[in-house]
């Protein structure tokens, strides 16, 4: 409900400042997204996350936190590109989401070198 | 045993374990670049086929050498065991032995060198073609051919089993209530070919206990052995094909299970249709035990 | 053995139910890229699980 009313405030101020500096309106906006994104994630996302992953506790270590930490990681990736490609960058978004994509790849592939390690240790059999 | 089964599979777990490792890498590209996906799983596609396909295509010759080995056995043996035959005048009578059945019993062989293995491969390749492009399906067509071969070689077991049921003589000696149980379990389990295998298991057993008086039953153990390691081993990979797309199909391509699937199918065909060479083999060997027997005995 | 079936199974259940909610929250086209790394989790607690059942035997 907070957060809704957040939002609300958030985009009122938003309006006003496209009407009193539309020229600085771009750099404004990306500030007060990025800001407001922050907020967002202190106060909604990570609690969440955080429940989330204990709710999941059962599940053998790195498994949950994985999942959760790459969902999230993807979806901030994908929304800072969408910005991007709404100021008109839309290539280096394309370009940013790849890096974290990999980033992403890269906290699975423990896990998966572990799996491929034993089974390549059957295929010398 | 246990060493028959690790051999089978050491050289055929191999290839499936190369097809979970290559799944794990396009999980890994599918995620990277999601437009690429296409592309990817044609890649998958024909890494997969071109592991996998080996050993099926290993069994497939296998058994047509086996089958065209043992009809060249018939072609020479079959002159010699009817002048035998003949030489011994009425001591077959006893044993109600047929002429005709070694002749059917060649004819089948025959019938699975010339036809039902070129048509299993031809319902392999089918499978794998309808599987690469969806659009234009063969799938019908395979399923077709794979009935129909299990239709005729069912049908061929029950005529065996008749010609040799008709002679009276030969009595079902091992106690059918100890292997009901067991023949039930392998007919609950073993899809397509289960009933069929417990029949005709059950029709060679009738005439090896027949047999058996004669031949001494260490000799008719392996004479069963020597025949069924074929059918055994293809029926071992066949499980292994079905088993792997089971255990692999939450994470991977459904073409790829897919594949997987068909391929145990069809090798499930073709351990039915190496049956129908085991039958002949067993049936020929008894003969030729039991003729030798009376010759060396009745002098 | 018995232990070792029951922590496979309520890994798949809790896998598929952490996956599904996570999915949910997601807008769609974000959901049907991430599904890739729900298969992988998935086929990795597999492969690692049945490694472990038989790999005292191997």
């Amino acid at each position: 409900m907070i957060t809704l009313f957040q939002v609300i405030v958030v985009f009122l101020v938003l309006l006003l400042l496209s009407f009193a500096a539309p020229k600085l309106h771009p750099i404004l906006y990306v500030s007060i997204f990025f800001f407001f994104l922050l907020h967002l994630l202190i106060t909604v996302i990570m609690p969440f996350g955080k429940t989330f992953a204990k709710l999941f506790e059962p599940l053998p270590d790195p498994f949950a936190k994985l999942l959760i930490g790459s969902v999230l990681l993807y979806y901030l990736s994908e929304l800072i590109a969408k910005h991007m490609a709404e100021a008109g960058y839309a290539s280096l978004a394309a370009l940013s989401h790849f890096a974290v994509k990999i980033a992403i790849l890269t906290l699975w592939i423990q896990q998966t070198s572990a799996v491929i390690k034993l089974l390549s240790s059957l295929l010398s059999k | 045993m246990i060493a028959f089964f690790q051999n089978i599979v050491g050289s055929v777990l191999n290839n499936f374990i190369i097809v979970i490792i290559a799944t794990l890498m396009a999980l890994f590209i599918d995620f990277l670049f999601p437009t690429f996906s296409k592309w990817t799983r044609m890649f998958l596609l024909f890494i997969v086929i071109t592991i996998v396909l080996q050993p099926a295509f290993e069994h497939l010759v296998l058994i047509q050498k086996i089958a065209h080995s043992i009809s060249m056995t018939f072609l020479s043996i079959y002159p010699v065991l009817t002048a035998a035959m003949i030489a011994s005048g009425g001591a077959f009578g006893m044993l109600n032995f047929q002429p005709a059945m070694l002749l059917f019993a060649n004819g089948a062989v025959f019938l699975t060198e010339r036809l039902l293995i070129p048509l299993l491969t031809a319902a392999i390749v089918l499978d794998l073609a309808s599987r690469l492009l969806p659009e234009v399906s063969f799938s019908k067509m395979s399923d077709l051919i794979r009935t129909t071969l299990l239709g005729l070689v069912s049908a061929l077991v029950t005529a065996y089993s008749i010609f040799i049921t008709t002679g009276g003589t030969m009595s079902w000696a091992m106690s059918g209530f100890a292997s009901e149980p067991i023949k039930e379990l392998v007919r609950q389990n073993v899809p397509f070919i289960g009933s069929f295998m417990t029949e005709s298991l059950g029709a060679i057993g009738k005439y090896s206990s027949g047999a058996a008086i004669f031949a001494g039953g260490w000799l008719i153990t392996s004479i069963w052995t020597i025949a069924l390691v074929p059918t055994l081993k293809t029926l071992f990979t066949a499980f292994l094909y079905r088993w792997t797309a089971a255990l692999i199909e939450p994470f991977a391509d459904e073409d790829i299970t897919g594949v997987l699937d068909d391929i145990g199918k069809t090798l499930f065909v073709l351990c039915a249709v190496s049956f129908l060479i085991a039958f002949a083999l067993i049936y020929t060997a008894l003969f030729t035990v039991i003729l030798v027997k009376l010759i060396t005995t009745m002098k | 053995m018995r232990g070792n079936d029951g922590i496979f199974l309520s890994g798949v259940v809790l896998i598929t139910i952490l996956s599904a909610t996570i999915l949910l929250v997601v807008p769609d086209d974000v959901a049907d890229e991430l599904i890739p790394i729900v298969k992988l989790a998935m086929g990795i607690w597999i492969l690692r699980s049945l490694l472990n059942f038989f790999g005292h035997s191997l």
